[in-house]
């Protein structure tokens, strides 16, 4: 019993992943989201959560989806991380996952090198892979924009060229 | 070190609170001796000061501390002590040292070594002639007396409370030599006499050495003497107490009791069991008489910053309450119970009105609290830059809330230190140019509108234009030709920017600048702004100006691109309607014609998409004041002005620092603050990079930037 993780399973696009039901806030429906300028493009903005500023990130984008568009099943699971909420946008929420210990794997190091090292490990339940996911380095400040970082160094200018060159 | 499970670690505690206050007052009287050497008041002061910290300090078993304060106090007490030049310094010396060692203990770090200074001291006692004068000592151990020089405005409040019916009487408490808290022992006491009358007069003065031993108290109370006596002994701290009934004053002889009249010095000692019933028996017909004790309470800042965030969720429970009313107002014109409902909100306002500028006060504490370190700092940089300065502090009773103190320290100290060693000539330069020796740097705070301004001005070389100039291109901040074209004060905020303050030798060529980033980026997380203003040989002045809170502003809110963004409306000079067509390019620049002036703008959202057909399309500009510049933002649309709650983005996700933080409106939307300064600065630095129509879009996101460009590829296509 004691060995058994309970996770909160959801989806972003076809694969099923899954947060530690601990890390968790609440789920709600997305609500209208205020947009940060110059931020970066999975960062989907903030959203007002009964007087709290959450701010809120498009798992699908973060995970590299490219046709986003929101539904009536969209879902943003509201976790905490060290001590502050931060909202994910995923296509939907579906259950609790309770798995034993001994089905989880680490995560292939593969995944470290490739960027998405924010996995933590691989569940099994029936006969399904859920993906594990490791909130402190989801959110981790350095990781959530290191991606972004060498491509958005300059991010008025490169907008004004993209501009210029599709004209 | 660690003192938690120590015995009298909170006796330590309090120590550590109290020292701070002595330090800053030994500081203080030794800069006064510098400036006036030999004025053997001031050494009383000092010794007096250094005799508190010893007692202390020995109370708490901080050994080093007091050993080294007894010497101090020692050669102190010597005859010729005040005579000695060498005085302000050794004194000086000895406060860090104390400091030093106070940290120490604090932080558990090593013990400074005091050796020079024991030997400055050793120095100061063995000046010839130096004769040990211990005076007082012998009279203050003896019993308590009575000693009846009570100055005029006492001796007139004793009349007074003699008229008005009540007895005085003269208090006198032994404080047991073995308290361990003599300092607060005696507050003790104080508090026990206020509780039964109103003290009129208090003696010694509180923070004295002889306040460790022996308090004085005139009180006026209807309450027998033994009661008063009962109330005053508190066990280990008053050992003797005597209470002596007043003689009325002959001014108010007719007026007082018949009775009450022939009274002669009566004490009534008293035993301790005795008190110990009269005290039980006392205590139910305790009587609550008017008293004048401080009524200062210290409390931590979190509770209060709690408070103010209720009252911001409150503020936001009102505009939503406003918003519903707009609403059934509009639904229902007709309806009668929509006067009371609005009269209940309009009351609910101004209470909440009320309430927060209440808590806000709470936070405001005055600069004073800052300045006070300044003087003893720029001696020091004087001292060691060779430099004469005299620093001029006014303003200090400003008030500013506490969180916006604490966080221009820094910077002030550094604009401080910068104005003393880098501002000011050395004394003959000073001299050659006709100058008074003595440099006079300026510290001056004061509030204007919803700002508080705090300025630092010298009166020393300036700062040169032409050389800034010169350097900014020599490290490629600047292009030659832009250089040229700028202003003054444009070229004078170069010193400012990140690159140029860190150059080697910028000292040479301006005079400052070193660290200047700093000062800016501080002021900005603030939403202040800092300015400059300089003259070639005459001085120079840093000007920075803060909001009055970090929590509420007053915000004028504006669209671009269907997003909602504020600003402080008190950034905003003006809102003015142009057209298209007033907007110029001037190479790579915006700007636009109004009224004669040519004013930089920047677009927040993208150029001219709405359906222009021809027509010339109409623009709202907000003319904002950012630092001592006047920008013009370009935006969709206006929505009004409001009162909004900052309430802070979680700035591990958002790098960007173009908006400092958001709201919640009534009507639950979230809006954008956005930074001006950062704002600003985005375009400007970002300029002479780009080609083309420029500084636009600046609020667009990379989608819409996509978007944009698909949408234009595919008009043209």
């Amino acid at each position: 019993m004691a060995d058994e993780l309970h996770i909160v399973g959801f989806q972003v696009g076809r694969e099923t992943y899954g947060v530690p039901i601990t890390s968790l806030h609440e789920i709600v429906r997305v609500p209208e989201i205020t947009v940060v300028p110059d931020a970066p493009v999975y960062l989907e903005g903030v959203i007002n959560l009964r007087g709290k500023i959450v701010s809120v990130m498009d798992l699908r984008k973060r995970f590299g989806e490219k046709q986003v568009a929101l539904n009536k099943q969209n879902r943003i699971l509201v976790v905490e991380h060290s001590g502050k909420l931060a909202g994910l946008i995923v296509d939907s929420a579906s259950e609790v996952l309770k798995i034993p210990a001994a089905d989880v794997e680490a995560a292939p190091s593969v995944f470290q090198e490739g960027g998405l090292n924010c996995v933590s490990g691989l569940g099994k339940v029936n006969g399904r892979l859920v993906v594990l996911l490791d909130m402190n380095k989801l959110l981790a400040p350095g990781s959530l924009l290191s991606a972004e970082r060498t491509k958005k160094s300059k991010p008025a200018v490169q907008g004004e060229a993209r501009g210029a060159s599709a004209s | 070190m660690k003192f938690a499970d120590e015995p009298g670690a909170e006796l330590q505690e309090l120590f550590f609170e109290t020292s701070a206050e002595l330090l800053q007052a030994l500081n203080e009287e030794t800069l006064k001796l510098e400036k006036r050497p030999g004025d053997a008041e001031i050494v009383r002061v000092i010794r007096r000061t250094v005799h508190t910290l010893k007692g202390d300090s020995a109370a708490c078993g901080l050994r080093e501390l007091s050993e080294l304060a007894h010497r101090l106090e020692d050669a102190l007490s010597l005859e010729g002590a005040s005579a000695h030049a060498g005085l302000a310094e050794i004194a000086f010396g000895a406060a860090d040292a104390f400091a030093e060692m106070i940290a120490a203990y604090q932080g558990g770090g090593k013990m400074p070594a005091t050796e020079s200074l024991r030997l400055k001291i050793q120095e100061l006692t063995a000046t010839p002639g130096a004769k040990k004068s211990r005076r007082k000592k012998a009279g203050s151990e003896s019993t308590p007396r009575a000693r009846a020089d009570w100055a005029e405005h006492e001796k007139l409040a004793i009349q007074q409370a003699q008229a008005g019916g009540l007895n005085i009487y003269h208090v006198v408490a032994k404080i047991d030599p073995h308290c361990t808290m003599p300092i607060a022992g005696r507050q003790l006491i104080h508090n026990a006499v206020a509780s039964v009358g109103r003290v009129l007069a208090a003696r010694p003065e509180a923070n004295t050495p002889a306040a460790s031993k022996q308090v004085e108290f005139l009180v006026a109370s209807r309450q027998p003497e033994n009661q008063i006596a009962a109330k005053c002994r508190i066990p280990t701290i008053a050992s003797e107490i005597s209470v002596t009934l007043m003689p009325g004053v002959a001014a108010s002889a007719e007026k007082g009791s018949p009775e009450r009249q022939p009274l002669e010095e009566k004490p009534a000692h008293t035993s301790a069991d005795e008190i110990a019933a009269e005290n039980q028996a006392s205590m139910p017909e305790m009587s609550f008489a008017p008293t004048q004790t401080e009524n200062i309470l210290r409390v931590e800042a979190g509770r209060i910053d709690s408070v103010l965030n209720l009252v911001g969720e409150l503020i936001i429970g009102k505009s939503m309450l406003q918003q519903v009313l707009g609403e059934l107002s509009n639904r229902y014109p007709k309806e009668q119970l929509r006067g009371r409902f609005a009269d209940a909100i309009a009351f609910q306002a101004r209470v909440l009105n009320d309430l927060q500028r209440s808590v806000m006060k709470i936070r405001m504490v005055p600069v004073e609290q800052l300045f006070r370190r300044f003087p003893r700092m720029a001696r020091d940089v004087a001292r060691q830059c060779g430099r004469d300065v005299e620093l001029v502090v006014t303003g200090q009773d400003t008030d500013l809330d506490k969180g916006i103190l604490d966080a221009i320290a820094e910077p002030l100290t550094h604009m401080v230190r910068n104005a003393v060693s880098h501002g000011i000539e050395s004394p003959e330069e000073r001299q050659r140019l006709g100058k008074p020796a003595q440099g006079r740097v300026r510290l001056n705070a004061y509030h204007q509108g919803n700002q508080v301004i705090v300025e630092i001005s010298d009166d020393g070389r300036g700062m040169d234009v032409a050389k800034i100039r010169l350097k900014a291109i020599k490290l490629g901040l600047l292009q030659p030709e832009e250089a040229a074209r700028l202003s003054e004060a444009e070229i004078l905020d170069i010193i400012f920017r990140p690159g140029f303050s860190t150059a080697e030798q910028v000292t040479e060529v301006s005079g400052r600048g070193v660290g200047m980033d700093v000062v800016q980026s501080v002021l900005h997380r603030l939403k202040g702004t800092v300015g400059v203003q300089t003259q070639l040989g005459q001085g120079t002045t840093f000007r920075l100006k803060l909001p009055l809170t970090l929590a509420i502003i007053q915000a004028l809110l504006f669209w671009v691109e269907q997003r909602l963004y504020a600003i402080p409306l008190n950034a905003v000079v003006e809102i003015a309607r142009t057209t298209e067509s007033e907007v110029h390019q001037v190479d790579n620049y915006e700007v636009l014609h109004l009224r004669n002036q040519v004013l930089p703008v920047l677009r927040l959202g993208q150029p001219g998409t709405a359906s222009g057909d021809g027509k010339p399309q109409k623009l709202f500009v907000l003319v904002t004041l950012v630092g001592e510049k006047k920008f013009g933002l370009i935006v969709d649309a206006l929505e009004g002005e409001g009162e909004l709650v900052i309430k802070a983005l979680d700035d591990r996700t958002f790098e960007t620092d173009l908006v400092s933080g958001a709201s919640i409106l009534g009507n639950g939307r979230v809006v954008l603050i956005l930074n001006l300064p950062a704002v600003v600065e985005h375009v400007a630095s970002s300029r002479p990079l780009q080609t083309g129509r420029t500084s636009s879009g600046l609020l667009l996101t990379d989608t819409d930037r996509t978007r944009l460009a698909l949408s234009t590829a595919g008009g043209h296509a």
